[in-house]
């Protein structure tokens, strides 16, 4: 074929090939003005106390984030202020309109008009290309390739898994489908290329629920914060209850498996020496839809609940019984002070639980800023049994006690024994 | 003349002389009639003249650490009444009339009675034997492994012979300070009979926390154990076995168990909320009992839950 005649079809294959999908380069080019570094800075020294990413959104007011990049202004409103730039470096005030602390996002409002605002869809098929932009570790604006992983059910649908590398400082930025419109908010990211996005919708919900909202009062915020906590756990342990439960069956004991979609369980069961005369089998459960809280509290909304089983023939029951006693021991993680958490109060009672009976233990703590806000510790032991044991660490953290009992109670209920 | 007594006070036992002459020198150097051999006492210390009326005149020889009578610092000192109390540099001394009366004879520990507990070095050893028992069941009860012969050997040198060996030379070198004696049967029979009632004690206390669902008894427990137990123990042993003064002893037993008192105040949960009121741990019952005998009633799910909505957060610290 002639060279003249190739060029010829080639032209016309150009021309007549369907729309096609943006590329990075494209999407950096059309958006690098809409998208800022979210600063929050403290009044006295005028330096950065945090950094993270935002967009224009809405009527081009409005920037979108993570409420995790702002949430230093919270607990200290009259030291921290919160602040834009743009890729040239100008800068501005920005004012808190509205959060959604159980997914992790706020609204922040200028006085003037920030530029375009970026239009959100909904979420492509899983294996579609992704990308995230934003400004990681304070170097500039910059965008990661990856693809969409779908949304996580164990997070309670709040987050998409996100197959790009996501740093510190890209939270709050946006991530684009190759249509150039934004179908989540980075948020946070586990190790390589695991990294974790807030759906859209949730944003567009936080939008519409602002709309005609003036400026957070300051007073308010951490009464703001603890009500939508408490709102959020009031919600998902309905969710809990309403599922239905699977059982697990740990040697004489049938208990309560995942519970919901948001928890995973695991064998935890410890390597033992050869020489031990006894056995245990441990799982573990625990739910994955944590709620940042701020940065001494870092995360609560933890639902974890551990079964411990302990069975020996060859142990006495006293040698029994100072074992099953040694090992009898919440994992809660006491990392909070007193400046975070009230001290727990803690009550005992005999339960009768399928026929058998439980020593049980319930405590609980509050949170001293967050009004309403408990971490609540439930244990329960079995009792009169000479060479077998078995007992329950139930935690958890952040969430409304009275709405709690209930799942405790199903808990119980859920337990059976089978001679 | 009547003879009169002078009593020169010493750690261990006190001298007593009996003189007659109308002088006497008490001092460092060999030609003295009392020698008192003090390096801070002069060679020539104090003279006594004893006079026909019955009156006694003390003369003071030292340069160096002047002596005292009956507390003043004079140089010569004249009195008829006794006793009269000499001080020469370190060293006490009295001069008392022939018919003092002397204090009750007390009690051997164990009425001297080979029998008696107290009275034979048996009984130590005895003892001895059924603490390393003990200490043997201690490592039984608490040992979830196959037997090892090593491993209880190592428990036992570890956990009781070695306890019992550090209580007993402590006390031993207290005791030699204090009386100048060494009583090693009667202390090892003391700390072993301590040793054994603390591990009854302690199984009794933890029994007692399950029976009332309540850390207060092993609270109690501990506190009583070490703020009145030890002190009353090694109180009676001073005043009864090594025969000091109620005061004295009572003093020094507060003495030597302040520093057990001091640890327990520190470990204990009840105490140490006065203190540093805040625990980020969660202080529950966690102790179980294969008696499982409980005050508390067993009761339902629903009465659980129902009960459990009173259950209040815990303080607020400041």
């Amino acid at each position: 074929m002639k060279p003249g005649i190739c060029l010829l079809i080639t032209l016309l294959m150009l021309w007549f090939q369907p729309a096609s999908a943006l590329e990075s380069k494209n999407i950096y080019e059309l958006y690098e003005d809409s998208i800022f570094q979210i600063r929050v800075l403290n009044r006295e020294t005028g330096k950065k106390s945090s950094i993270g990413s935002g967009f224009i959104v809405d009527d081009g007011f409005h920037i979108a984030t993570n409420f995790h990049v702002i949430s230093t202004i919270i607990l200290e409103p009259e030291l921290f202020y919160i602040t834009y730039q743009t890729k040239n470096g100008r800068e501005g005030e920005l004012q808190l309109v509205a959060m959604d602390v159980a997914h992790d996002l706020a609204l922040l409002v200028s006085d003037e008009n920030l530029g375009k605002a970026i239009v959100t869809a909904d979420l492509p098929p899983k294996g579609a290309p992704v990308f995230a932009m934003g400004n990681p570790l304070d170097l500039g604006l910059s965008l990661a390739v990856g693809t969409n992983g779908g949304i996580l059910n164990q997070t309670d649908d709040s987050r998409i898994l996100f197959s790009g590398s996501l740093n510190p400082g890209m939270s709050g930025g946006p991530t684009f489908n190759e249509d150039g419109k934004v179908i989540g908010i980075n948020v946070a990211t586990a190790r390589n290329d695991i990294s974790f996005i807030v759906p859209s919708r949730f944003l567009n919900e936080l939008i519409a629920s602002s709309a005609n909202s003036s400026p957070e009062s300051t007073n308010e915020l951490v009464t703001e914060v603890a009500a939508q906590l408490i709102a959020y756990e009031q919600s998902y342990i309905k969710d809990v209850l309403a599922e239905d439960w699977p059982s697990v069956q740990l040697r004489q004991l049938s208990v309560p498996g995942t519970i919901s979609p948001t928890v995973r369980c695991w064998d935890n069961s410890a390597k033992l020496k050869a020489n031990a005369l006894f056995k245990r089998y441990q799982i573990r459960c625990a739910n994955q839809n944590h709620v940042y809280l701020d940065d001494a509290n870092k995360f609560v909304g933890e639902l974890i609940y551990e079964y411990y089983w302990l069975e020996s023939e060859e142990l006495n029951p006293v040698r029994f019984y100072n074992l099953y006693e040694k090992l009898n021991k919440d994992q809660i993680e006491n990392h909070l002070s007193q400046e975070e958490v009230s001290n727990f109060n803690c009550d005992t009672w005999f339960v009768d639980v399928s026929g058998e009976e439980f020593k049980a233990n319930l405590c609980r703590r509050e949170y001293v800023e967050y009004e309403g806000l408990s971490d609540v510790l439930f244990t329960a032991a079995l009792t009169g049994h000479s060479n077998q044991g078995f007992f329950i660490t139930f935690i958890m953290t952040g969430t409304d006690f009275e709405a709690s009992l209930p799942l405790v109670q199903k808990f119980l209920e859920n337990i059976a024994w089978n001679p | 003349m009547e003879p009169l007594i002078i009593e020169i006070k010493t750690r261990g036992l006190h001298r007593y002389q009996a003189f007659d002459k109308p002088e006497l020198t008490l001092g460092r150097a060999l030609d003295n009639d009392i020698i008192l051999s003090d390096p801070t006492v002069e060679p020539y210390h104090v003279k006594i003249l004893r006079h026909e009326d019955g009156t006694i005149e003390l003369q003071n020889l030292a340069q160096v650490n002047p002596a005292q009578f009956n507390g003043r610092q004079d140089a010569e000192y004249s009195t008829t009444i006794l006793p009269v109390h000499i001080r020469m540099g370190r060293i006490s001394a009295s001069i008392l009339p022939r018919n003092q009366r002397v204090a009750a004879t007390k009690l051997l520990a164990g009425n001297g009675s080979s029998n008696h507990l107290f009275g034979h070095p048996l009984s130590a050893v005895l003892l001895l034997g059924l603490c390393i028992l003990v200490g043997g069941l201690e490592y039984y009860f608490t040992s979830y492994n196959m037997f090892k012969w090593e491993d209880l050997i190592k428990f036992v040198f570890r956990e009781t012979v070695m306890s019992i060996t550090a209580f007993v030379l402590v006390l031993s070198i207290f005791e030699r300070l204090l009386v100048n004696r060494w009583e090693i049967k009667l202390i090892t029979i003391s700390v072993a009979l301590i040793y054994l009632l603390y591990q009854l004690l302690s199984v009794l206390a933890n029994e007692l926390m399950y029976l009332f669902s309540s850390g207060l008894t092993t609270s109690i427990f501990n506190l009583g154990w070490y703020l009145i137990f030890i002190p009353a123990a090694v109180s009676f042993y001073l005043i009864r076995v090594t025969h000091l003064g109620q005061r004295k002893g009572f003093a020094l037993a507060m003495l030597i168990s302040s520093p057990f008192a001091v640890l327990a105040i520190m470990q204990n949960p009840t105490i140490n909320s006065l203190f540093d009121n805040f625990s980020s741990a969660a202080n529950y019952q966690k102790n179980l009992s294969p008696l499982n005998l409980h005050l508390s009633k067993t009761i339902s799910i629903d009465t659980f839950i129902e009960q459990a909505r009173d259950l209040k957060p815990g303080e607020f610290s400041d």
